[in-house]
């Protein structure tokens, strides 16, 4: 068994060759037949390579971390390429389009009845929020113009306070 | 070895194996009613709160702790708006919040609530500038105090960097947890993932409206799915007789299904802006009209990352430290994933309590 593991764990120019020995009657399953080679490759150092106690517990445990560990890191490289990617952008096109088509369907529905839709929803939103904005805006311009009118105030009341106390000191 | 281990084993299996495999199948479903029983009981949060304040949809919940307040500045919460915050607050022996208690602070947390039709236009500014500086100005009159503490999570802790360096004068110590602030490496899945040229968010918000929970559910859960799908259940077959493991079990699955929309424009900023161009460590992020500088933050800092994080991976955070202008910075790079850094048994152990030790020393005792 140690051998026929060794054998599979076979990797780059050897393993084209290894390949290249049986002739490759269906090059479709390359990828299926790369992830086991390649699985069994990386159990090798794990010692998995070499005969083992079959009622092992450590063994078997150790053999599926290896296994999942393995599995993860193939299916965070393929998430990753080019091609996952691609189909990852076309389900979300396609995921939106469906969800366009629906909304303007119902829109349709209920415009037939007399039934607000969510253009309308959300157009009144709009508005409340426009709405909003220009008065915090206003609000904000009255309360720098109220600051500033108090600063002016404080400043005279100032102004106003030694001069008062001046001419008290002055009487007596 | 256990039925689970069947797939990886089975060519080596005995007639006396399987025979063995099959008792043990039969001895653990006999805890169905057992494992039933815990789903059904599982609370989530450990401490009690009490709403503070409410605002449209979002509560300011305060935890009532055992502990008397020994400290003035008082310690606001923010978590991200993908999930439920009580993350932080999971169980007895899982909670983040439990050591701030502990140590004395009086502690806060903002609940975003879950965002209906009506709040797709919420964006950055409503959250930051409107609600969160409403939120501190409450807890600030509250406790009568100048300024607070922050402790941000995930997407909130940019959040609260954010409000922090647009109002640095109201806050005293601010903590970050797996906090992202710099996106200008796209090695990650989700950075590969959210890249203009794969994902039109403009479109999508326009679709959708807010960003649907479960869109973000399946997107978390994509980023590991051998571990999501498969590893989990295999934990579980072979735990299903432990009551303390399923407790713990249930309560993370509760939070793990707990996903909430987002509100779409806000949601739309927070990707457009901050993911895929970058502006807030490069200081080009406006926020209601004005620009966050990270480099106003001048209150010490102490910026948590973990370091298996899958869904912000150190990268992201470190650079925050560079940008502050505080003397007092720091960084603990803790050894944990994602949420193991708020939930695990080692962080909740070593991280939390130096945590809580590194906050009071920077806060005032009461009457001092």
């Amino acid at each position: 068994m140690a051998r026929t593991m060794t054998n599979y764990g076979l990797i780059g120019p050897e393993r084209k060759k290894h390949n290249m020995a049986f002739e490759n009657p269906n090059p479709s399953m390359d990828p299926f037949a790369g992830f086991w080679q390649d699985m069994m490759a990386k159990m090798n150092p794990t010692g998995m390579g070499q005969p083992f106690a079959p009622n092992s517990e450590d063994a078997s445990k150790q053999m599926r971390r290896v296994f999942f560990d393995f599995w993860a890191t193939q299916c965070e490289e393929y998430m990753r390429s080019e091609q996952f990617l691609d189909a990852m952008k076309q389900s979300m096109e396609n995921a939106m389009a469906f969800k366009q088509q629906t909304n303007d369907f119902l829109s349709r529905v209920l415009k037939d009845t007399p039934m607000p839709t969510k253009t309308d929803t959300d157009s009144l939103m709009l508005v409340l929020r426009s709405f909003e904005e220009k008065v915090l805006t206003r609000l904000e311009s009255i309360s720098r113009r109220v600051d500033a009118l108090e600063n002016v105030a404080k400043a005279e009341s100032s102004k106003a306070m030694p001069a008062k106390r001046r001419t008290k000191g002055d009487t007596q | 070895m256990t039925i689970a281990d069947a797939p990886f084993t089975q060519w080596m299996m005995t007639p006396g194996d399987m025979q063995k495999h099959w008792q043990e199948f039969l001895e653990r479903m006999s805890h169905m009613p057992k494992v039933l029983e815990v789903a059904r009981k599982t609370r989530v949060g450990a401490t009690p709160t009490e709403t503070v304040k409410q605002l449209d949809k979002v509560r300011l919940l305060r935890y009532l702790g055992d502990r008397e307040q020994e400290f003035e500045t008082p310690l606001i919460v923010v978590f991200a708006l993908v999930n439920r915050p009580y993350i932080l607050d999971l169980r007895k022996g899982k909670s983040v919040v439990s050591h701030f208690l502990s140590r004395g602070f009086n502690t806060y947390n903002v609940d975003w609530g879950v965002p209906s039709d009506g709040d797709r236009f919420l964006g950055m500014k409503d959250y930051i500038e409107g609600y969160m500086d409403e939120v501190v100005d409450h807890v600030c009159e509250e406790c009568n105090v100048d300024q607070v503490n922050i402790l941000g999570y995930c997407m909130g802790g940019s959040m609260s960097a954010m409000y922090t360096a647009l109002h640095q004068d109201k806050v005293k110590n601010l903590i970050l947890m797996a906090a992202p602030v710099d996106w200008s490496s796209r090695d990650h899945l989700l950075g590969q993932w959210t890249d203009k040229k794969v994902f039109d968010v403009d479109k999508l918000i326009e679709v959708y409206g807010n960003m649907p929970a479960e869109m973000l559910q399946n997107s978390f859960q994509m980023l590991k799915p051998v571990s999501s799908f498969v590893e989990k259940y295999f934990t579980f077959y072979e735990n299903m007789h432990d009551e303390k493991f399923l407790e713990d079990f249930f309560a993370m699955e509760t939070w793990l299904q707990d996903n909430v929309p987002v509100a779409g424009e806000m949601f739309r900023e927070f990707v457009k802006h901050c993911m895929q161009e970058n502006q807030l460590i490069q200081g080009k992020l406006r926020v209601g009209g004005r620009t966050v500088n990270l480099a106003d933050i001048t209150c010490p800092l102490l910026n948590l990352t973990a370091e298996q994080d899958h869904l912000v991976p150190c990268g992201l955070s470190h650079p925050l430290n560079d940008a502050v202008s505080s003397a007092d910075r720091s960084t603990i790079n803790f050894r944990a994933g994602h949420i193991g850094l708020a939930v695990g048994s080692r962080a909740n152990k070593e991280l939390w309590p130096n945590v809580a030790n590194w906050l009071a020393e920077r806060s005032s005792p009461i009457g001092v």
